[in-house]
């Protein structure tokens, strides 16, 4: 019951932010120097349209006014006319969107696997070759620019050894896509008992998914380490460890469920870190995601695109912030859900 | 009679980066069963060091270099871990810290971390478990134990949280209860509840005790023996009756006339000079350049810890009296 | 357990900006001398550095100089990385490139601190609406992924490298006015900013000179970290075509490039500039690990 009363008081929090977050959104186009009408029709547009769109915009009407309207269409899940593609922007990121977001959480998932694990080794066995191994692991990892090892991954994987499929889409090229029902790949296969789509989706998956967690799992690594190795050191894992607790439920029980405390606070940021970095790598793996949108507005100057992703990532990151925090409170005892 | 703990010669040091700190440099003491020992000393010196040592509790950088420490007979150094944690941590011998908030783990219950003690050694279902810490709680004398149980140490004053420590330490009826600075931290007035609440519960439970303290004030109700350490060693042993009456060691001496309020803490100790790098003792007997007896062989040789009378030791070359 | 000297600050009310500053830095100044790995990592960044400076000694050809003949060719000794479709030297255009991508490092994350931490210090000095106002936009400009953030901006402001700064900085400038408005508030509460202002300071002289000197060891360990940041998102950006144009050599850019013939063979285009990329960018993990070792001894890497 009180977690409930918290989470509703965190969604009301949510409302000023959210309203920052399409400010900041609006102001990108409205208040930047630059041609709005220009921005939204793009550079083939002939003077009438862009006379026509400015008066629909009310550009010549006050600031607050246009943001009005702004958050309205918004709010009525209008999010502008993409002309590079000639579909509303709307219908773009629905098509998009869920690609991204799978992306993400097998990359965050592969993440949580490898580097945790490999952090509370290292913090335990401090020191020793794992340790010494797992921080040079982590500091190159975090030191790799992904844009650059998805591109060597490719090289060796696909060109080189031809274990990988070519970066062009996420399914083999004549296959057909499951039914949409969630518009994510691998649910859908799965969904549709269809294992010839899925583990093609998941050989077209595996490099990019790996790509974006390399440095993920480099931070989340060093994140896990310095927690454990500090909770190692902490009071509480000493009286444990002085009441003759086997040395096991010490480090796995008492030590462990503390330390990922912070690293679970972690997760929502890596999450925006991969949602960014979904623009780069699918760019480079050739999947039609979000972020392969964003670059594709870009390259096109279709400014509305852009908008709206940023819009759609932001919101999709604040909620996942919020579910973490939810998450947070759930297993620390000490918050209180005042 | 074999004694109940017997430390001959503990040596344990911190090895860090830029220096070895000898934290504990040669020090014995010796407890008997149901025995009450106060150990005092300024901060530093390594009483909380030499305490942990015997529960071989020392993490890295540090390391428990030389020495025995003897309990019942056995040799606890030379001890596999599995059988230490079988037999005698949380069993035979418990330790109570000061911090008490920060020693529960903080996303545990009371009830839980108090009875998974008693599971643990007595191999009992947690039913069992959970009845009996029911009774420890209310042994320590925690109002309204059902709800305490179900409470997390945040949740509790530090007060609450020591008396659950306590009860953690008496659960399986140790015959050695170490108490580091049980109550520092804590507001005065719980303090005193706490000593006494220790006191009461050394005539129900005749485990022996050994109360780590600045208080000399506290030693002086409490104990029946005193240890007290200078800069990693021992430098006077007896009972309280005969250190407080007649100090033989210039140290002592000076912490009992340092103390006109016996309530006072040490730590602003009035002694003139400052306590001794412990990564660079002074060469000879570590006190003297504090010393008003200090004479030339102080400056070169270590005094030896030597018996002067029944159950009374002292390390010096000019012993005070005679 | 006792922990050892908690090496609490030296509080002393000395007022020159110079001397505590450099009181401050002694510490990790040693601390950098003596561990081999920061050592490392500090010594890349000064050759790193000269390399800058001295590009045009250090290269072998002119960065631009295009020539048909030679494109496509591999390492050898003439181009030590190959040559590119242009028949430009690769490993010329990549020492150039370090210039470049250091300068804009550097500004983005000098501009990001300057105006971040001033702000914060002010806000957390002054407390109120203001205060309160600062925080929420931090709020908001942290409540988008910062890279998305960065894209999106770069997009409204048009491809160039001044835009590269101002975005990289943009995205940022809110950890430091969180770090510097944290330092203060706890600052403001110890006696010696009491005792300076009681002796007739100003509030901007409690803060400049007596408060935020202490709080620069904390935003120097941050201020190595968002140098490999500042690296990683403005060579991103220009992959994606946002940021430094081309013909002017950056990593990025070249890496963008080199894209389009990887699956041709030709793999020095792509790889050697992401390889300049992942030693600078090691290089300042690895002495921002070396600080935070200095300033926070708990959580030693
Ligand atoms: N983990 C550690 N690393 C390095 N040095 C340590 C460590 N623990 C203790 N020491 C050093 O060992 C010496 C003795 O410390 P100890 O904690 O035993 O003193 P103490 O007598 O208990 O003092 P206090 O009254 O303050 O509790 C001190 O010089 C301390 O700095
Ligand atoms: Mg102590």
């Amino acid at each position: 019951m009180r977690l409930l009363i918290y989470i509703a008081r965190r969604l009301l929090l949510l409302i000023p932010t959210l309203l920052g977050v399409t400010i900041v959104c609006f102001s990108l186009v409205r208040v930047l120097p630059g041609n709005p009408a220009y921005f939204i029709l793009g550079p083939y547009a002939t003077e009438e349209d862009i006379e026509q769109v400015k008066t629909e915009l009310g550009l010549d009407k006050p600031l607050y006014q246009q943001y009005v309207i702004y958050l309205n269409d918004i709010l009525h899940g209008d999010l502008g006319y993409a002309w590079h593609t000639s579909q509303p922007v709307a219908d773009d990121l629905k098509q998009r969107f869920p690609l991204s977001i799978e992306l993400a959480t097998i990359a965050l998932i592969i993440t949580l696997i490898v580097g945790v694990p490999l952090g509370v080794v290292s913090a335990v066995k401090r020191g020793s070759w794992v340790d010494n191994v797992a921080r040079v692991l982590a500091v190159t990892g975090v030191s790799m620019p992904m844009f650059w090892t998805g591109l060597v991954l490719i090289y060796f994987f696909f060109f080189r050894l031809r274990w990988a499929p070519p970066p062009m889409g996420v399914l083999d090229v004549l296959m057909e896509r499951p039914p949409t029902v969630t518009g994510m790949i691998l649910v859908d296969s799965i969904i549709a008992g269809n294992w010839e789509t899925f583990g093609s989706a998941i050989s077209h998956l595996i490099l990019p998914a790996i790509t974006l967690a390399l440095p993920m799992i480099g931070s989340i690594t060093r994140m896990t380490r310095s927690s454990m190795a500090e909770v190692l050191h902490s009071d509480y894992v000493r009286t444990a460890t002085a009441f003759g607790l086997p040395r096991r439920t010490v480090i796995y029980r008492d030590a462990l469920q503390n330390a990922l405390l912070p690293v679970v606070t972690m997760i929502g940021v890596l999450y925006g870190f991969a949602l960014g970095g979904t623009v780069l790598i699918e760019m480079i793996f050739g999947l039609t995601g979000m972020g392969s949108y964003s670059f594709g507005s870009i390259m096109n100057m279709d400014y509305a695109g852009v908008q709206g992703a940023v819009l759609m990532v932001a919101v999709i990151f604040v909620m996942i912030n919020l579910l973490v925090d939810i998450l947070y409170a759930f297993i620390d005892p000490r918050i209180s859900y005042g | 009679m074999t004694r109940l703990l017997e430390i001959r010669d503990l040596k344990t040091y911190f090895y860090l980066r830029r220096a070895v700190v000898r934290a504990v440099d040669g020090v014995s003491f010796w407890m008997d069963p149901g025995e009450m020992v106060g150990l005092v000393g300024e901060s530093g010196s390594g009483k909380s060091v030499t305490a942990l040592s015997v529960l071989r509790l020392i993490q890295m950088p540090g390391r428990i270099v030389s020495g025995e420490i003897f309990f019942q007979g056995r040799d606890l150094l030379a001890m596999p871990e599995a059988k230490m944690n079988s037999t005698v941590r949380g069993q035979a011998i418990t330790m109570v810290f000061q911090n008490p908030r920060s020693c529960l783990n903080p996303v545990l219950t009371v009830g839980k971390q108090i009875s998974r003690v008693y599971r643990t050694h007595k191999g009992v279902s947690t039913g069992q478990a959970n009845d009996r810490s029911l009774g420890l709680l209310k042994l320590v004398q925690i109002p309204d134990p059902e709800r305490v149980m179900r409470r997390y140490p945040h949740q509790l004053s530090g007060g609450m949280c020591q008396r659950v420590m306590i009860a953690m330490a008496l659960i399986c009826q140790p015959q050695l209860v170490i108490a580091d600075e049980p109550t520092t931290g804590l507001d005065v007035t719980v303090q005193s509840q706490i000593l006494s609440l220790m006191r009461d519960l050394r005539s129900q439970t005749q485990a022996a005790q050994l109360l780590i303290t600045h208080d000399l004030g506290v030693v002086a109700e409490t104990c029946d023996r005193i240890v007290i350490m200078y800069c990693g060693k021992v430098v006077e042993t007896g009972s309280v009756q005969d250190v407080f009456q007649q100090p033989t060691h210039p140290y002592t001496a000076a912490l009992l006339h340092s103390v006109p309020d016996v309530r006072k803490d040490f730590r602003t100790t009035t002694i003139p000079g400052t306590v001794p790098d412990a990564r660079d003792p002074p060469s000879g007997c570590r006190f003297h350049p504090r010393c008003t007896a200090c004479a030339d062989i102080c400056r070169v040789e270590e005094p030896p810890l030597i018996q002067i009378g029944p159950s009374r030791e002292v390390a010096c070359h000019q012993r005070l009296g005679g | 357990m006792t922990t050892m000297d908690d090496a609490a600050p030296a509080d002393t009310g000395r007022s020159w900006w110079g001397a505590r500053l450099w009181g401050r830095l002694e510490y990790p100044a040693y601390i950098i001398r003596r561990n081999p790995v920061t050592l490392f990592g500090f010594s890349v960044i000064v050759l790193l550095v000269i390399i800058a400076l001295a590009a045009p000694l250090i290269a072998t050809h002119d960065p631009l100089a295009v020539s048909p003949a030679n494109a496509l060719e591999p390492p050898s000794r003439q181009a030590l990385f190959g040559t590119d479709q242009y028949g430009r030297d690769v490993f010329s255009r990549i020492i150039y490139a370090t210039r470049l991508d250091l300068f804009i490092a550097l500004t983005s994350v000098g501009l990001a601190f300057a105006v971040g931490t001033v702000l914060g210090a002010l806000a957390g000095y002054f407390a109120g609406l203001a205060d309160n106002l600062l925080m929420r936009l931090v709020d908001v400009i942290m409540a988008f992924p910062p890279f998305i953030l960065a894209m999106g901006t770069a997009a409204a402001l048009g491809a160039g490298t001044a835009n590269i700064i101002y975005v990289v900085a943009l995205i940022q400038a809110p950890i430091y006015v969180r770090l510097a408005r944290g330092e203060i508030l706890s600052a403001k509460e110890r006696p010696y900013a009491e005792a300076a202002h009681t002796m007739g300071n100003s509030p901007l002289q409690v803060i400049f000179i007596h408060l935020l000197p202490n709080c620069v060891p904390v935003l120097l360990v941050q201020v190595a970290v968002n140098l490999s940041w500042a690296i990683l998102n403005a060579a991103g950006l220009s992959f994606i075509g946002l940021g430094v144009r081309p013909p002017t050599p950056e990593w990025g850019g070249m890496i963008n490039e080199g894209m389009a013939f990887m699956l041709s063979g030709h793999w020095w285009l792509f790889f050697f500039p992401g390889l300049a990329i992942v030693i600078t960018i090691l290089a300042f993990n690895l002495l921002a690990d070396g600080l935070r070792d200095v300033f926070d001894p708990r959580l030693r890497w």
